[in-house]
């Protein structure tokens, strides 16, 4: 299959005022498969922005080239580019009096004439991207009285609305809370599946991300690039690498980041499923280092009739508790 | 109301006060006019009497003319520069771009009139280099703000920037005036309290040719305006060319400041007002309504600080500037609470 998006030997980077050239990656040669979502991970500072927009062209590259359909971005005129790649940045958008049916209006900016009229074609994609984005009780409201995560789906529907072959985001989850920010990520890999557009995205989340990508790049603080699918990359250790402080490692059997505690006391936990999962997990949070390995305190789970019973083996002595909340305040008091 | 109707019937209020403004800017003054020999006057077969008809058409019709034109011209320069800026309390005189035209007629007035080059000492030719003059000032101005503009975040900087520009063409201004003589003093002095009786028939095309090719420019660049106003990386990626537009703008919004302030005087506050007064009755972001609407209420504005001016039973005339501070400041005030409101309400 052709890649919808090539660079070749990009580097990217920014040159500060004083003329100093910093370079953030070097030698990127990347490639957007179409109808794909591809999710850009990286530590915070690692210049996830930087690359995003340099690839919509945006931003310069300080090296090499980026080709859209095997053209070079600087050989596209602007508006024929429009046409093919469309944008959702993290500039604030305030704008008196816009209202949400205008902005995603401004999407068909490229297919209308110098007077910028819309035509019934044009507003039959607005409507239907309105629609798709589950925007159409907000369409008369002002974009000043709408919440953030809202307006940013705005900008997605109006990136929609250009009809591109690839939308590029640039940390569209910043805004919202997490059911929203799964049920936008579901919502664009079901737009990459039914319109066969393609995806870029940047995310901070990087559990999310492995949820919902076909691709993760993973581009790390020292600038080096990784591609591959997310299962790949956990499996080759190139997540745990990248992301781990610390303060944090990552758990490559259940893929999640848990915090490090140092020198904590050891325990075991004996119990079935669930509970005993999280009857570990709330052992990790107050501090304690738990194994399936016999230790000097046990907490065993079990069922009754009763309810949920813990019991503590610590020192020989036994210890029954009826809530997790005593166990809990229990070993703080006693032994952390 | 529905959007449609909300359109004609501000283009209709707009209209109103147009044809308002102007019946009464022709009927009033020192001497009052009974309207209906106005229109005789103007219009008619018959002869009206000749002193009135002196007033009318050699006096009244082209302050009227000047008074519409300089107003629709502040308020597209306003307006291109809030849409620009992204910024509502962008405006000619806020950014210091009236500051700079001032300082271009201050050094044709102080400098080069002592001089005495006689095609240049009056009339058409002086008028002209008074307006090369303040176009260059104030495109000099707009040039540095907007490069300026590109370095600094947030909107209060770029007022405190403008401001600064203003401040240091006017201490040039008082350089000029120190050192001048004081028939050169007083003339500058005069042309500075702002007046739109300055422009007879035959210096006309001066001012009006230039306003109304500007005010076409920027109503052609209405679509790249309507996108602009998502910010420079929103609008390229919508297809704009970005810096084709700025220097547009840069033309265009110096353009009518400098020849409005070369033939006028630095007329205060208009070009800031004027768009939140068309933007609070079309309530919409869109220029192709914004502009039409601006060059009709801004007209309409000048027609009344000039009538305003000049107060029927006061035989002095009123500095026009004072007139239309007065009425703008309060505005801009206006403007700030409201936007103040608003984000208040959403951080809170």
């Amino acid at each position: 299959m052709n890649a919808l998006l090539q660079t070749k030997n990009l580097h990217i980077g920014y040159q500060s005022s004083d003329g100093e050239i910093t370079t953030i990656a070097k030698d990127l040669n990347l490639s957007l498969q179409p109808g794909q979502l591809t999710c850009l991970l990286g530590p915070n500072g690692a210049g996830k922005s930087t690359l995003l927009r340099t690839l919509c062209g945006i931003q310069k590259p300080l090296e090499g080239e980026t080709l859209l359909s095997g053209q070079s971005l600087t050989e596209i005129s602007p508006s024929s580019l429009a046409r093919k790649l469309a944008v959702v940045l993290t500039d604030h958008v305030e704008v008196e009096c816009l209202c949400v049916e205008d902005l995603v209006a401004l999407g068909r900016y490229p297919y209308t004439n110098w007077t910028g009229k819309l035509h019934d074609s044009d507003w039959k994609i607005i409507d239907e991207m309105i629609d798709l984005s589950g925007l159409e009780h907000l369409r008369k409201r002002e974009i000043s009285q709408i919440s953030d995560g809202e307006r940013q789906k705005c900008m997605i529907a109006r990136a929609l609305a250009q009809q591109p072959c690839l939308i590029c985001l640039d940390e569209p989850t910043a805004f919202l809370d997490l059911p929203r920010k799964i049920e936008l990520l579901s919502t664009l890999r079901r737009f990459s599946r039914e319109t066969g557009r393609t995806f870029l995205l940047s995310a901070h989340d990087l559990e999310l991300a492995m949820g919902s990508a076909d691709t993760l790049w993973i581009l790390n603080e020292k600038g080096k690039m990784y591609l591959g699918t997310p299962e790949e990359l956990v499996l080759n250790g190139i997540v745990a690498a990248t992301f781990e402080t610390d303060e944090v490692y990552f758990n490559e059997v259940t893929g999640t980041f848990r915090q490090i505690f140092q020198g904590s006391e050891k325990i075991q936990v004996t119990g079935e499923g669930r509970l005993g999962y999280w009857t570990g997990r709330a052992l990790e949070r107050i501090g304690f280092q738990v194994s399936k390995d016999s230790a000097s305190r046990r907490v065993s789970t079990e069922t009754t009739q009763g309810g949920i019973l813990w019991i503590l083996y610590d020192e020989g002595k036994k210890l029954r508790f009826e809530a997790l909340q005593e166990l809990l305040t229990h070993l703080e008091s006693r032994v952390l | 109301m529905r959007p449609k109707s909300r359109l004609f019937l501000g283009f209709l209020l707009l209209a109103g006060l147009c044809i308002l403004g102007f019946s009464l800017s022709l009927a009033l003054g020192s001497v009052s006019i009974p309207f209906e020999k106005v229109l005789q006057g103007l219009f008619g077969e018959e002869k009206i009497r000749s002193s009135w008809d002196l007033i009318l058409t050699q006096y009244r019709l082209p302050k009227a003319i000047t008074a519409f034109l300089a107003g629709a011209a502040l308020s597209i320069s306003g307006l291109l520069m809030q849409t620009y800026f992204r910024n509502p309390l962008a405006g000619p005189f806020v950014l210091g771009i009236s500051s700079g035209a001032t300082l271009g007629v201050a050094a044709v007035i102080m400098l080069l009139d002592p001089l005495g080059i006689p095609w240049f000492s009056e009339g058409l030719g002086r008028n002209a280099g008074s307006l090369i003059a303040a176009c260059l000032g104030s495109g000099l101005v707009m040039g540095m703000i907007l490069m300026l503009a590109r370095k600094v975040r947030g909107p209060t900087t770029l007022l405190l920037v403008g401001l600064m520009f203003g401040y240091a063409s006017g201490g040039l201004v008082n350089l000029l005036v120190y050192l001048s003589e004081s028939r050169q003093i007083q003339s500058f002095l005069i042309w500075s309290f702002g007046s739109f009786s300055r422009v007879p028939w035959e210096i006309m095309p001066l001012f009006y040719i230039p306003i109304l090719v500007a005010l076409l420019a920027s109503l052609l660049a209405s679509k790249p305006l309507n996108a602009i106003q998502l910010g420079e990386n929103y609008a390229r990626s919508l297809g704009v060319s970005v810096d084709r537009l700025r220097l547009w703008i840069l033309l265009c919004s110096s353009l009518l400041a400098g020849v409005v302030t070369a033939f006028c005087g630095p007329v205060a506050f208009v070009g800031i007002a004027v768009p939140h007064l068309c933007r609070g009755i079309f309530r919409t972001p869109d220029h192709r309504i914004l502009i039409p609407a601006c060059i009709f209420m801004g007209g309409a504005l000048c027609l009344f600080a000039d009538l305003g001016s000049q107060l029927p039973g006061l035989e002095v005339t009123l500095p026009l500037n004072s007139i239309t501070s007065l009425i703008g400041a309060p505005i801009v005030v206006w403007v700030l609470l409201r936007s103040n409101q608003r984000k208040g309400s959403f951080q809170s």
